[in-house]
């Protein structure tokens, strides 16, 4: 996906993770979920928290903050899990908090500035209200670590 | 209308043809034992025909053109113009194979490249050997004006053979209003309704004058045979409108010499059980979508899923101690219902999914054949209980590793003719086929009567090919030898042939066994044959398991697998080569502290616990324990995949829902046990059971503060005191008698023995019976312990100089850790009392 693709129309989730601001366009977001019971699977990788049930279908789950080898944030009423679709399945993705569902204006989206894991993990950044909001390339946080 | 037709028929025409090879192969075969047999030939000249009919229908020229000249080699046959060899069987077998190509080929949709020529001269060659004039059989009838059309030679033999099993045929004349539109359309519907009633030997015009539309009067001609009345069939046509006349004229009658005449020629043969496909007695069925049922059968899961947790709420709410009692035992009732009505949900659905194993089974009698004739061996090939039920997925899933266990009998279980003239068995081997259910599960078993699997050669060649150290073989049991050919790269047959031998087979079997959460078995003996038996689960989607913790975890283990849950004491739990075993009745049993092989990591310290849960699950006839930190019971669960981003995690074989709508995983039982298989749990059984060979089980109890031991093998029983009846004039240490199930029982006091002091009993006493040669007798303690194993080496003798007179009492004595028990030599402890005396002594007083 490069910029192009994101046109005005295009609808975007913000949400928060360890106080960053990243975002999913709306057509890869299936459902927005609170967090429920999450089992653990041993001896697989780090990154997948665990499956959850979710209408009588497991769903893997995987943590932003250890995709980002950032640190663990504690548990939090306002927690979510962003379900999108993968290349095969639903997918899970934790996130600490879910801001907002807005449209970027294309002329405030830039590319990414060159430094490389950005360039793979962003597809651009949208400047909204004066906040930087990361726009997340799906494939490559869900794929790129798995292995 | 013919390209809708094609799409929304050929799943049916698929089907037929299956079914009409399958009957074709497999009274091929029987035909091939006895040529001579009319019904066998009946049934393979009605199968081709019906092939070619439709695939005639169907409009495959191919095929059509190419069954025409299958069939004209089975009207050969069937009139006696062609001998039965085995030469011409293997021909039609070919043929046989080419069709099945050539539905392939439809279903690829590459038939018109497929080329018949080679095939077709094959089956000529037998035509022209016997001198026949071919081709004039069945000309397709071009005669479009006659009404009462002349039979052609043909067509009357089916109307004959048909008459045998008491068809009859009809010639039945159809006008359609002459101002009807779309003539050709109801022609065709009628000549699809009569299809359906029975089977049409000619049509005038033909079918494909009914669909080009040209030449098409309004008179219709079909000469039907079919086991049905006029009424019915005059039924049949008049669901059709715009027909202005029907009549049907009964062509039995017109044959009637000619049946007559062939009746008395086959009276012998009809009176013979009928084998054959007639359609006499055949449940109706409705053909579904299987993907239709894969959808019910998941919307079921989740009834089952929704019904736990139900079930799950409301113990809960019965927890809580509600109000509102007359609310939960309403919810109690449905909860209830709801649970016997998805039980039996489930229970039909799976039904649904359940075929007769036939449908497999029916393949092997030709493969067997081909293969025995590639080997050079004579079989006898024997199927038994074909009509075993098991779930479709299993049938495809299993059919890989029958086939291979069968081609192994034949390859390398049966030997050759000559040889097995020279051992003096019968000159045909025999191989049998057997499936039958067995509780939830499905046994198929193979067996033949060959030479059986020889553990030394399987274990020369496990050692040639490097699969396992000499040193290792040497300590394996001839059991554990057999097992080896399960190993990957393992192949005994000293060569290559086409069969088998390739070295790549048994591992697969058992791994795609172990795969559908199976069991495979091997007894064999030297000289006398070899039986493979494999054991599955009913069904795939849900099934019975076990629940457990390992740590915080809940874990399902399929319930297949699990022999038993036991509880190990610490001192049972033993490190062999830093290795945990347990001691389960005398036989070693490798431990797997689960929670550390998944390696769930937990807060707070772990517990030492004293007894620990060891389940004991087994998979061929490997048996190893996993410890468990609690058992929560049985469950039903439905398996889901943890699907592909997840992929396939060490020990997991997928998740589960649970009542509270969490998900469970379930443990991978035949990669723990194989790991465990791996590290040479064999040798480390051996060197377990060399030590446990020295070993001696006590009884310890206790008297005053020290503790004794007595031979297990003496001890009978141990019970509480009940009264004791004192008896007169008895020596001093005879406590008295006590009632032990209906027989009186002398009792001793150990204490009086001892010249202990004497002590009053307490909640803790007990009396040991032990067994002696004239009278058992009960001895009178203040404890009993434990049953302790200890090796002979931990056993001291005593002090060979002893001032105390008891020492001889003293077998040993028993250190571990910083206790002492002694055992005891009860023989000595009791010579003093003349049993004898004392069995007179009781008669006695007993009958005063």
């Amino acid at each position: 996906m490069t910029i192009a693709a994101v046109n005005k129309t295009t609808q975007f989730v913000v949400f928060s993770v360890n106080h960053q601001h990243y975002s999913l366009s709306i057509e890869e977001v299936v459902e927005i979920l609170r967090v429920p019971m999450i089992t653990g699977i041993p001896g697989i990788n780090e990154m997948i928290e665990g499956v959850i049930n979710l209408r009588g279908s497991i769903i893997p789950v995987i943590s932003i903050h250890r995709r980002f080898q950032l640190p663990t944030q504690t548990k939090h009423k306002r927690n979510r899990i962003v379900i999108v679709q993968g290349k095969v399945e639903n997918i899970g993705i934790m996130v600490d908090e879910v801001k907002m569902v807005t449209k970027f204006d294309l002329d405030h989206v830039e590319p990414p500035p060159g430094l490389k894991i950005e360039e793979e993990i962003f597809t651009g950044f949208a400047k909204l209200d004066g906040q930087v909001i990361g726009i997340l390339n799906l494939e490559k946080v869900l794929y790129d670590q798995l292995g | 209308m013919k390209d809708f037709d094609l799409s929304a028929y050929l799943g049916v025409f698929l089907d037929e043809v299956d079914e009409q090879l399958q009957i074709l192969d497999s009274q091929i075969l029987e035909l091939e034992k006895d040529p001579k047999r009319i019904d066998t030939i009946q049934n393979i000249f009605r199968a081709a025909h019906t092939l070619k009919g439709s695939s005639a229908s169907m409009g495959f020229e191919q095929m059509k053109e190419f069954t025409h000249h299958l069939e004209s080699i089975f009207e050969l046959i069937r009139s006696s113009r062609l001998n039965v060899t085995s030469e011409l069987i293997n021909v039609i077998f070919e043929s046989i194979d080419f069709i099945k190509e050539l539905k392939q080929a439809i279903v690829n949709g590459t038939l018109e490249t497929i080329d018949i020529t080679a095939h077709v001269n094959k089956l000529s060659a037998f035509k022209n050997s016997e001198g026949q004039k071919e081709k004039t059989i069945h000309a397709e009838p071009h005669v479009v004006s006659n009404p009462k059309h002349p039979l052609d030679e043909f067509q009357k033999n089916i109307i004959q053979s048909a008459m045998l099993i008491g068809h009859h045929a009809l010639e039945i004349t159809i006008r359609i209003v002459e101002s009807a539109i779309m003539k050709n359309v109801r022609a065709l519907l009628i000549h699809n309704n009569l299809k359906e009633a029975g089977e049409i030997v000619a049509t005038y015009p033909s079918v494909e004058v009914m669909e080009s539309d040209e030449n098409f009067d309004d008179e219709l001609c079909f000469v039907l045979v079919t086991t049905q009345t006029k009424q019915e069939v005059m039924h049949i046509i008049n669901q059709i409108s715009d027909i202005r006349s029907v009549s049907i004229n009964d062509l039995t009658g017109v044959e009637h010499e000619e049946k007559e005449m062939l009746e008395t020629t086959v009276v012998s043969q009809t009176s013979q059980p009928q084998t054959g496909t007639s359609k006499a007695k055949v449940n109706p069925t409705v053909r579904v979508d299987v993907d239709k049922l894969e959808h019910l059968m998941n919307l079921v899961g989740e009834l089952v899923i929704d019904q736990t947790r139900l079930v799950d709420v409301r113990s809960r709410l019965t927890g809580l101690q509600s109000r509102s009692e007359e609310d939960i035992d309403i919810l109690d009732e449905v909860t209830n219902h709801l649970s016997r009505v998805i039980t039996e949900l489930q229970e039909g659905m799976m039904k649904t999914r359940m075929l007769p194993i036939e449908q497999l089974f029916n393949r092997f009698p030709r493969m067997v054949r081909d293969t025995a004739q590639k080997a050079n061996k004579d079989i006898n090939f024997i199927m038994q209980g074909k009509e075993t039920e098991l779930d479709r997925t299993l049938i495809e899933e299993i059919s890989d590793p029958i086939i291979h266990l069968l081609r192994n009998s034949i390859d390398h279980g049966v030997e050759s003719p000559e040889e097995r003239k020279a051992l003096g068995k019968p000159k045909k081997g025999r191989i049998e086929l057997r499936a039958a259910h067995e509780e939830n599960h499905i046994v198929i078993s193979i067996s033949d009567d060959g030479r059986g699997i020889d553990p030394q050669k399987v274990k020369e060649s496990a050692i040639r090919k490097q699969l396992i150290t000499e040193e290792d073989a040497n300590k394996m049991a001839e059991r554990d030898l057999i097992y080896l050919i399960f190993k990957s790269g393992f192949s005994t047959a000293e060569k290559v042939t086409d069969v088998s031998g390739r070295g790549v087979g048994m591992d697969i079997v058992r791994s795609h066994i172990e795969k559908l959460n199976g069991i495979i078995d091997i007894d064999t003996a030297v000289g006398a044959g070899t039986t493979f038996t494999i054991k599955l689960p009913l069904t795939l989607a849900i099934i019975r398991s076990l629940l457990v913790k390992f740590g915080s975890k809940t874990f399902a283990i399929p319930l297949v697998n699990v022999l038993e849950i036991i509880r190990l004491n610490k001192e049972e739990i033993q490190m062999v080569k830093d290795k945990e075993v347990g001691l389960v009745r005398g036989r070693v049993l490798p431990l797997v502290r689960m929670k550390e092989r998944l390696g769930i990591q937990e807060e707070g310290p772990g517990r030492e616990k004293k007894r620990e849960f060891v389940i004991v699950v087994g998979i061929a006839d490997k048996r190893i324990g996993l410890i468990a930190d609690k058992t929560l019971g049985n469950q039903e669960i439905v398996i889901k995949s943890l699907g592909s981003y997840i992929g396939s995690p060490p020990y997991i074989t997928g998740a589960t829902i649970m009542g509270d709508g969490s998900v469970a995983l379930i443990l991978d039982v035949s990669r723990v046990v194989r790991e465990e298989g791996t590290q040479d749990d064999e040798n480390l059984d051996n060197n377990r059971k060399k030590e446990l060979e020295d070993e001696g089980q006590f009884v310890t109890f206790k008297l005053d503060k020290e503790e004794y031991g007595i031979d297990i093998g003496r001890a009978k029983d141990i019970v509480s005191v009940p009264t004791i009846v004192k008896v007169v004039n008895s020596p001093k240490d005879l406590l008295g008698l006590i009632n032990l199930r209906g027989t009186m029982l002398p009792v001793i006091d150990l204490r009086e023995r001892f010249n202990l002091p004497q002590k009053a009993q307490t909640k803790s006493s007990r009396i040991i019976v032990v067994e002696e040669a004239h009278q058992d007798i009960g001895i009178l303690v203040d404890e009993v312990t434990e049953v302790l194993k200890t090796g002979s080496n931990t056993i001291e003798k005593p002090p060979a100089h002893n001032q105390y007179n008891q020492s001889k009492f003293i077998k040993g004595i028993s250190k571990l850790g910083n206790r002492v028990v002694i055992l005891l030599e009860f023989d000595e402890v009791l010579s003093t009392i003349n049993t004898e005396q004392l069995k007179e002594h009781l008669n006695e007083t007993v009958t005063i």
